[in-house]
């Protein structure tokens, strides 16, 4: 009974649903260790996404709807690997180079708005998320991008997706990856990096700056009594929810294998959101179990449920409309619970 | 939260225009990029002006289902998505049923009706537990119902529904992605059709009211001075408007450039349809549901301490906006005489929002005036924006990127304005 | 009909669980009459209006006893709308007024006039009838007019200043039909001087119409001046009701705040002369604080090294304000010094930095976190001003937190399941402690403490007391304290500041008279005894 107010009920039927569709896999004879290389892949490469709502949602600018913000310097972290022809890890390490700072840029300039909006931050971060995706269209177009790899054989501009295969593809997820006899590969190299990831914040949340972007987030009154500047944490949240935003895109890249450029990004954020969401955070609370959860939660939920629903309902893209409805579900589920001006 | 009517000191002219300009900035801004695409695009007047006309006339509804949320203290209602699919609901069912022209469009009407308020219904309630975040809710709403939207059309259609014939795709599941409404003698312009003249010719009648306005004016209220001379110069207007409208129709005074433009047609009928529902809009504000709805738009404790059911205007509110969403959209897809099943309704909200927000208005107050000059703001951008981008960049793409921009950059410009100033005014309390 | 008494309130007795609030007043207002109700914070006035116009914060906690008497009829209202159905209205502190209305649909607000069109005949629906702004305006004139107010009653509220903004609240209660009785509730709190007057105008042409008049007000020269009787309320007991001209201004002020002897006098406080001899360490001038509520106009005030320094004054007249902005956490000016040195108010990083250690009066708002554990709420300020409770790499030294927390906790005897309790679950009692814990841990050499045992237990009162007391005797930190409890100020400080209207009133001993501190608190000291203190 304790386990169930603590999880919530929601959750409960979730965790049970999902459960429920692995047996139905295995019923259906669905190939199961391949699924679960799927599973295991989805949720590396979406991790650390996920993890960037935390410092969000912690430092109380909530949740990060401008994601997108972060994935763009990802984007053109990897993008600046290809045009210069950076291979292997050192590409993947030069596309972090280029995006981490990047996004520290940007992420401060963002939060230096969202001090200026407090209270409207969701709604407004939405939408400059965007418009930053939108006006990033334009720039693939007329940014003088020259690798034939990326750019189209005619007319202006990069193609709408680029392939990472001759550069930085798979680089984690073949790293020191551990095949086994019935289809499944454990993809070691991506979820070593993301336990990496995620060990680096947790000791950056016991360390003092790290508690009092904590208090700043759970009570802003407070944290001005003990002497935080309130605006600096903020903006301090702000920056590292972007550059995880940064660090994600690019492991989610070299694990998709491509990057898509133009309209791609604009809905990244919702993914994430629904995904810390899930696992038990909301709009004031967050931590990396959440994270973890959440991402085995809704990835895998994923993953399992397109061969599952395909095997009853021949054709048709069901996935994406599931999709649609669950993540979208549970955002609405999460802001129609707490009412607060 | 309502905005504070500023003090009228000592200012000075030049202080009062500095004043406007900051106020009315994303328009004026607006209004010197749409004139530069005009220019840039060098597409035809007859063109621009017979395209801009269509788009006025069919997308004004849509905008016009924004204003009451608005003034209920709502913000704005992003999930009108909703409303409209109500409406191709109805617009399937009608050309299934193969009803046709006037007959399909008013049983369009008439089954999105009940539909639309239903929802509307359950998206108030919902909003209601979501207070505070009510804009990116409604957003999210939509966004879902999508979801479920798609659920029924792409697996139900066919299967658990039973619909047959070439509207179910080939498999026997799924509704098909165009239904041609044009087909058959089908609803597609029939509310166009009803009454189509030319647009001076329209213009005549327009000058003629006018003048006749200001003249019973001058003559009821008994003018005297500066307000006679005011409305002696409306009389002036409206008649010079009349003179140059008989001499454009019926005459060739045009030069060869703008011969065309004596072609062009309007549909007067929806026109008018719009034209009344703007009319309805202004009227309702005077009675007491519409004084309610602003009581509670100014300030929600005082209307609850007044005794006024907050959660029940709020939730009324939405469900004018879906209905009203709903009978927009019908229009919408009348004039266009071709429904994308799965599409037709996807961005109608983030234009409809930002055609809105470029005419002047903002999260907590919007007229109608500023929804009429939105949507001509915003679709002269729209015709401009490919032929501008291929002109000057060598890429029409590059001009459709443009506008999607400019129309997610407005939206998130003109909130954080609204929330900056929100955030000052909550500072100085 | 005319009952002879348009609201008599008989015996009225309320507790909030196991505490006694009301223990039996007595209210009997004839139509026409002027009747004040006089007394401090806390005695009981709010609730007293709480259950006249039937609050649900009186019903979810147990109701009340005795009798409430509308114009002979015995109520027991569920609801406000059911008590202003009957007659009473109330013109609150915070305007009810929207800005952007003009003044007629302001007066008209959900009552508006309405006629019939087309519509609204078709489907028989009042809210689709339009305004009928004339009658309305009309109306509304009327109302102004009563109250000698010449505004054009189309005019927009925002642009009305304040003074206008109180009359059109009344206008609006006496447009409402079958107006017996109008609560006043500090009217004059924000208006001016000559504003006020022409307030007391109207309330005499009302009354003179036979409206009764409930006058709550701490202003004394007003109470003369209009009322006909007065009631004094003191610690939630009817101390006396009397006709206004039986008594002095002085005698209401003693009658006011009378004497407890429930907490033990301090037996080291210090004497006048002893306290000379100390040095200052905290020199403040000028102080301005703008806080919403509790407003400092300008306060000069020497508080000395070691003592125990109270400050006291009726609610919202600015005594919360002061540590609140010497502090930094609102806006505010003036020159301070700690030690001789300037200390920079709007830093409250620097000030905590140099020693000085603040527990708020909004315990749950400002001064915990309420989701946090115990220990974390006792640690953190020291942690992030001083750097404290880090281990070498940086991190939290958890094990030293551990333990300090346990420490406190003794110490301070805060009840809990354990140092990892959120401080949600804890009473109010023990969330102070753990306020005052953290403020501990700083090791401060002068300490603020606003409202200590507001809503706390005897027990955990007691304690919290002492606790101070021996801050002070033992390890020699300065102590000033702001309670709004002048009986428990009086029992544990060496001097006692009081704060009115934004100013500093006087400062007393202990051992002054009632009187004297009445007046103070009234800010009529200066009129009735004139000099300083």
């Amino acid at each position: 009974m304790n386990l169930v107010k603590r999880l919530g009920l929601p959750r409960i039927i979730i965790i049970v649903f999902f459960v429920l569709l692995w047996f139905v896999a295995g019923a259906k004879s669905l190939p199961v260790p391949l699924l679960m290389k799927d599973s295991l892949v989805r949720i590396g490469m979406n991790l650390i996404m996920v993890l960037a709502m935390v410092p969000a949602i912690r430092s109380g600018i909530g949740l990060n709807f401008a994601l997108p913000i972060g994935i763009i310097c990802g984007i053109l972290g990897g993008v600046m690997a290809i045009e210069f022809e950076i291979i292997g890890l050192a590409g993947f390490l030069y596309a972090l180079a280029i995006a981490i700072p990047l996004s520290v840029a940007f992420g401060w300039i963002y939060g230096i708005m969202l001090n200026r909006i407090k209270g409207s931050e969701m709604l407004v971060s939405t939408y400059v998320g965007f418009s930053i995706v939108s006006l990033f269209c334009i720039a693939w177009i007329v940014l003088p991008f020259t690798s034939d790899e990326m750019r189209w054989p005619i007319g202006e501009g990069l193609r709408t997706v680029v392939s990472l295969e001759s550069t930085f593809g798979g680089i984690l997820n073949k790293f020191w990856a551990i095949p086994f006899s019935n289809g499944f590969i454990f993809p070691t190299g991506l979820i070593l990096f993301g336990a990496f990831i995620c060990l680096v914040y947790y000791l950056f949340s016991q360390t003092r700056v790290g508690i009092a972007m904590k208090t700043v987030g759970d009570n802003p009154k407070f944290a001005a009594a003990t002497g935080l500047n309130v605006d600096r944490y903020r903006i301090l949240g702000t920056i590292l929810s972007t550059v995880l935003g940064a660090i994600g895109m690019v492991v989610f890249a070299q694990s998709f294998g491509y990057i898509q450029l133009y309209t791609a990004p604009l809905m990244m954020a919702f993914p994430a959101v629904a995904a810390i969401l899930i696992g038990g955070a909301t709009a004031k609370k967050a931590n990396i179990s959440f994270v973890i959860i959440g991402t085995i939660l809704f990835q895998g939920l994923l993953t399992i449920s397109l061969p599952v629903a395909s095997s009853f309902f021949e054709g048709g893209n069901i996935s994406e409309v599931i999709r649609m409805i669950v993540q979208n579900g549970i955002i609405l589920y999460a802001l129609a619970q707490g009412g607060g001006e | 939260m309502a905005e504070k009517t500023m003090v009228q000191t000592d200012q000075t002219r030049s202080k009062k225009v500095l004043r406007f300009i900051i106020d009315n900035s994303v328009t004026l801004l607006f209004v010197i990029i749409c004139i530069l695409g005009i220019v840039a695009s060098k597409e035809q007047p007859f063109i621009l002006v017979s395209m801009l006309l269509e788009r006025m006339t069919r997308n004004t509804f849509l905008v016009l289902a924004l204003l009451i949320p608005v003034v209920a203290g709502m913000g704005l209602n992003f999930s009108i998505t909703i409303g409209a699919m109500a409406a191709q609901i109805a617009i399937i069912f009608v050309a299934y049923f193969k009803i046709p022209s006037v007959g399909g469009l008013s049983v369009a009407f008439l089954v999105s009706t009940p539909i639309a308020l239903i929802l509307g219904m359950y998206i108030g309630k919902l909003l209601n537990r979501t207070r505070g975040q009510e804009m990116i809710a409604s957003m999210i709403t939509g966004f879902f119902a999508d979801g479920i939207y798609q659920m029924i059309f792409l697996f139900m259609a066919g299967t658990i529904i039973p619909m047959t014939g070439d509207f179910v795709l080939s498999n026997g599941m799924g509704l098909r992605n165009t239904i041609d409404l044009m087909k058959d003698n089908g609803m597609g312009k029939s509310m166009d059709k009803i009454i189509e003249l030319d647009f001076f010719l329209v213009t005549i009648f327009f000058g003629i009211a006018i003048v006749v306005y200001y003249l019973w004016k001058i003559n009821k209220d008994k003018l005297e001075g500066m307000e006679k001379n005011r409305k002696i110069g409306g009389v002036v207007i409206g008649a010079s408007l009349t003179i140059f409208s008989i001499l454009v129709e019926f005459t060739n005074v045009l030069p060869h450039k703008y011969a065309l433009l004596k072609t062009v047609k309007m549909s007067v009928f929806t026109a008018i349809v719009v034209g009344l529902f703007a009319a309805f809009n202004v009227i309702i504000l005077n009675t007491k549901l519409g004084q309610t709805l602003k009581t509670v738009g100014q300030d929600k404790h005082i209307a609850e301490v007044s005794g006024i059911k907050v959660k029940k205007i709020r939730v009324l509110a939405i469900m004018l906006s879906t209905l009203f969403a709903a009978w927009g959209q019908i229009i919408f897809i009348q004039n266009l005489g071709i429904l994308n099943t799965y599409g037709s309704h996807k961005q109608i909200a983030l234009f409809a929002v930002a055609a809105l927000l470029i005419g002047g208005a903002s999260v907590s107050k919007a007229t109608i005036g500023q929804a009429f000059l939105g949507v001509l703001l915003f679709h002269t951008l729209f015709i401009v924006s490919p032929k501008a981008g291929l002109n000057l960049f060598g890429d029409a793409q590059l001009g459709e990127y443009f506008r999607t921009f400019v129309a997610y950059g407005v939206i998130g410009v003109s909130l954080g304005l609204h929330a900056w100033k929100t955030m000052i005014m909550k500072r100085q309390e | 009909m005319q009952n002879e008494y348009v609201l008599q309130m008989k015996d009225i007795q309320k507790e909030y669980y196991g505490n006694h609030v009301l223990k039996g007043i007595n209210l009997n207002i004839k139509p026409g009459e002027i009747h004040a109700i006089v007394g401090e914070n806390g005695a009981g006035k709010s609730t007293l209006m709480n259950i006249l116009f039937g609050m649900r914060v009186i019903h979810d906690t147990g109701g009340f006893q005795g009798e409430v008497i509308i114009d002979g009829k015995k109520v027991i209202a569920k609801s406000s709308e059911e008590v202003m159905q009957l007659g009473v209205g109330m013109v609150h502190q915070e305007f009810m007024l929207i800005p952007d209305f003009t003044i007629a649909e302001n007066i008209k607000l959900n009552r508006e006039i309405t006629k019939e069109n087309f519509v609204s005949k078709t489907f028989n629906n009042q809210s689709l009838e339009f305004l009928n702004r004339k009658l309305m305006n009309e109306e509304a004139k009327v109302a102004l007019d009563t109250l000698g107010m010449d505004i054009k009653e189309t005019t927009k509220v925002a642009v009305l200043p304040i003074g206008h903004k109180q009359f059109i609240e009344i206008a609006r209660e006496i447009d409402k039909k079958g107006i017996k009785l109008l609560v006043f509730d500090e009217p004059t709190a924000v208006l001016t001087e000559s504003e006020a007057e022409n307030l007391l105008k109207s309330m005499k042409v009302l009354a003179n119409k036979g409206i009764g008049i409930l006058f709550i007000t701490h202003r004394l020269d007003e109470v003369k001046s209009v009322t006909d009787n007065i009631t004094i309320i003191r610690d939630g007991e009817h101390i006396k009701t009397v006709e206004t001209t039986d008594v002095t201004v002085e005698e209401i002020a003693g009658l006011m705040v009378g004497r407890q002897i429930t907490i033990s006098q301090n037996e080291d406080m210090k004497s006048a002369s002893e306290m000379d001899a100390l040095d200052t360490i905290l020199d403040v001038k000028n102080l301005k604080v703008h806080m919403p509520g509790e407003e400092v106009k300008g306060i000069d005030l020497e508080v000395k090294k070691g003592e125990i320094l109270g400050i006291a004054g009726l609610a919202g007249h600015g005594k919360i304000g002061i540590a609140n902005g010497i502090m930094g956490l609102h806006k505010a000016s003036g020159e301070v010094k700690f030690k001789g040195e300037p200390l920079a108010i709007q830093n409250t990083k620097d000030s905590l930095a140099k020693n000085i250690a603040f527990v708020s009066e909004d315990r749950k708002g400002v001064g915990l976190l309420l989701d946090g554990s115990i220990e974390d709420n006792i640690m953190i300020t020291s942690m992030q001003v001083k750097r404290q409770f880090l281990n070498g790499l940086g991190l939290i030294n958890k094990p030293k937190v551990r333990k300090h927390a346990l420490e406190m906790i003794e110490q301070l005897d805060i009840r809990c399941t354990g140092p990892t309790q959120a401080t949600r679950r804890l009473s109010g009692g023990n969330q102070q402690k753990v306020c005052l814990a953290r403020a501990l841990t700083q090791e401060p050499e002068l300490l603020f403490v606003s409202e200590p045992t507001r809503g706390i237990d005897i027990g955990a009162k007691k304690l919290v007391l002492d606790y101070l007391t021996m801050l002070a005797k033992d390890h020699n930190v300065t102590v000033v304290v702001t309670s709004s409890e002048l009986a428990e100020l009086r029992a544990v400080c060496d001097r006692i500041a009081i704060i009115a209207e934004g100013r500093l009133e006087g400062i007393l001993l202990p051992s002054a008279e009632d009187v004297e501190f009445g007046l103070m608190m009234s800010g009529e000291y200066h009129k009735y005894k004139g000099g300083n203190s």
